[in-house]
């Protein structure tokens, strides 16, 4: 009886998937059970968790977002790149985050006026968005690396809160801004979980037609979500510039890995069309993604191999989930 | 007698015909004597049918109700699986009879990967109900790995000179690969027009629920679109192998957004059951003459992406903002009047 409510529980159930791999990739090599070796994987995916919450909330209401990975990009880089020429490194960290968010929240709140007005398709209208932002910060606002940080973003990299000594000695660091995200994180459950808005989020993702019918007002709702999408995809930037030392307009490790983002959600929400558990659903499945995808090195498996073994476990867990979703007769994850 | 019926096109190819005819406008008269050659024509015809494909085959996709984004990555693994397949013929001196069967050989293994994993999307979009946008996704990633393994992440090259000719040489002044794409083009537009197969695929795009109740067995339908769809992407695959004696597994990565821009700007319904082959062929078209035009202007590709996405965002919202203008026009002499 127990074990039956274990297995309806999404988010417990993925917990112990994540702990089983954990442990079965740890008798493999027993480094990666290391404390050290857990501090590498929070560091690594302090940049992913923040931007699968913007995702998160869109495939909440019942669309894709491809659009996300660009704006982390490009409103980090404009506003870096505007106050490294205007006050070099002592350029004040209130107006680069209020100018990163203020873009982010721009280049949402034109997605939303398509979506919402002209009535484009929530997928169509963020791809053409990523094309036309990209273009834009490329053609028009420069191609050029940002080298030297402002002071204020290069502190930011140097928040340790402890070490752990790797096999071999090397230091591995646990980085600060963990309990930034961290913080996110509990205000997001907050809001989606117990708060009216996030219920909202939630009918909207149902059914559209039925939730403007109770009442809610849609196009509001949209773009109340679509705004904080933004403000979180400008921290998410920041923080990614400041942990790798340098401002790139199309950072390759972002830009162009929506799906890992799109999987890591649709892992974590699962079947639970019931309501609930996005928030931490979404934290366990980027923490499962990243735990698999940084450690197959560790494993030993051959370079050539990545991709193809990531690309089966991503279609494993997308295949479990959605069988798991038509047994219980809920429809389709997504609307679009 | 005379047929006086005036030609009537629909509302959307009227639409797709002026944003064409603006954009060559545009382009020609900002670079004339550069453009308006036919060397510039005849480059931008051994451009078209990479795209025009691709386009094809996520237009399939979409009529069905679904998406293929997994069209480059079967296009790439097909172009890597013949090129190896013909490496081995060029490495043995094959000539003659042995030559021949070599190629067919080679264009017969690409076809099969491209069947396979059309196929191999399908079943799973149709029978287990899996959303194809991440479906397709995922399975491009695997099918991207296992070009990744076999490619040796390398691009593939050697093939022999006969193909190469076929590649870059014209027909009757039209490259050989934009006669392929007309034949596919013919092939297509008669399936979706005068076949039952395209009258099942557009009732089930425009409701599956509804022509599964009517007696369409609407799983093989879709198995059988993203089957064509893998087919189709292949065969671009296989030109593009012919044109740049090439294949690698990151080639064109690009094009599946182009695709998608392509078929959405040529009236493919995104939600399924509507698609019109010459509103696609047009809007091939306009994109074409924005990147030639971009070329001969020097600006450097970032533009292409901007213009692309704009061009993507405004005609789908031309019926917007007609309404909106009408609207206020209206307002406006209503004020006159008073």
């Amino acid at each position: 009886m127990k074990l039956k409510k274990i297995l309806e529980n999404k988010q417990l159930f993925l917990l112990l998937i994540l702990i089983l791999i954990w442990i079965v990739f740890g008798l493999v090599n027993p480094e990666i059970l290391s404390v050290a070796s857990v501090y590498a994987l929070f560091r690594s995916s302090i940049v992913p968790l923040l931007i699968a919450l913007p995702e998160m909330m869109i495939i909440i209401m019942g669309g894709i977002d491809m659009v996300f990975t660009i704006v982390v990009a490009s409103s980090s880089y404009c506003s870096l790149l505007f106050w490294t020429k205007v006050s070099g490194v002592n350029a004040p960290f209130i107006g680069i985050l209020l100018m990163s968010m203020m873009i982010g929240v721009l280049c949402y709140v034109i997605c939303w006026f398509f979506i919402e007005k002209v009535k484009i398709p929530t997928f169509i209208t963020t791809l053409g968005a990523n094309s036309l932002i990209k273009g834009f910060v490329l053609a028009f606002v420069g191609t050029s690396y940002v080298n030297s940080l402002p002071n204020c973003i290069k502190s930011i990299n140097s928040m340790n809160l402890a070490t752990a000594k790797t096999f071999n000695g090397a230091d591995s660091i646990l980085h600060g801004s963990i309990i930034f995200v961290i913080i996110i994180y509990i205000l997001m459950y907050i809001m989606m979980e117990k708060t009216v808005f996030g219920r909202k989020l939630y009918a909207i993702g149902a059914n559209e037609d039925f939730a403007r019918r109770a009442g809610i007002n849609v196009s509001k709702v949209r773009l109340i979500s679509f705004v904080i999408a933004g403000i979180i995809c400008a921290w998410a930037g920041l923080l990614h510039d400041s942990l790798s030392r340098l401002s790139m307009p199309i950072p390759v490790d972002i830009v162009g890995k929506e799906l890992n983002s799109i999987a890591a959600v649709v892992i974590g929400i699962g079947g639970s069309k019931k309501a609930g558990g996005a928030v931490v659903g979404t934290a366990l499945g980027v923490l499962l993604l990243q735990l698999i995808m940084t450690n197959l090195v560790m494993l030993g498996v051959p370079s050539y191999w990545q991709q193809l073994v990531s690309g089966i476990i991503i279609m494993g867990g997308l295949s479990l989930q959605t069988i798991n979703l038509n047994k219980k007769g809920n429809g389709g994850l997504i609307n679009d | 007698m005379i047929n006086n019926k005036k030609i009537k096109f629909s509302k959307e190819t009227t639409r797709m015909i002026f944003v064409t005819l603006g954009v060559f406008l545009v382009m020609g008269l900002l670079r004339p004597h550069l453009f308006f050659r036919s060397a510039n024509f005849l480059s931008m015809g051994y451009q078209l049918p990479e795209l025009g494909l691709y386009s094809l085959a996520m237009m399939l996709a979409m009529l069905s109700g679904g998406i293929d984004l997994s069209v480059v990555a079967i296009g790439n693994l097909s172009g890597i699986v013949a090129a190896k397949v013909l490496q081995f013929g060029v490495a043995n001196n094959f000539v003659g009879g042995k030559l021949a069967f070599n190629i067919f050989l080679a264009v017969i293994c690409a076809l099969i990967i491209g069947v396979v994993c059309g196929t191999f999307n399908g079943i799973l979009i149709s029978k287990l109900s899996i959303n194809p946008m991440l479906l397709t996704m995922a399975s491009s990633l695997i099918i991207m790995g296992t070009s990744v393994l076999i490619s040796k992440a390398k691009s593939v090259s050697g093939i022999p000179d006969c193909l190469l000719y076929v590649g870059s040489h014209t027909l009757l002044g039209i490259p050989y690969s934009l006669w392929l794409f007309i034949l596919v083009l013919i092939f297509v537009t008669f399936l979706l027009n005068k076949h039952s197969f395209g009258f099942k695929l557009k009732m089930v795009g425009g409701n599956p629920v509804a022509s599964k109740y009517s007696g369409i067995n609407v799983s093989r339908i879709i198995i059988i679109t993203y089957l064509l769809s893998g087919i189709l992407s292949s065969l671009c695959g296989l030109e593009i192998l012919f044109k740049t004696n090439a294949a690698k597994s990151d080639y064109a990565s690009t094009y599946v957004l182009q695709a998608i821009l392509c078929a959405v700007l040529g009236a493919t319904d995104p939600e399924g059951g509507f698609a019109k082959v010459s509103c696609l062929v047009l809007s091939l078209f306009s994109l074409q003459f924005l990147s030639s035009g971009f070329n001969l202007l020097r600006l450097s590709g970032y533009y292409k992406d901007f213009s692309w996405g704009l061009l993507l965002l405004l005609v789908l919202s031309i019926d917007y903002f007609s309404v909106l203008i009408k609207n206020i026009w209206r307002k406006f002499r209503r004020v006159k009047l008073c």
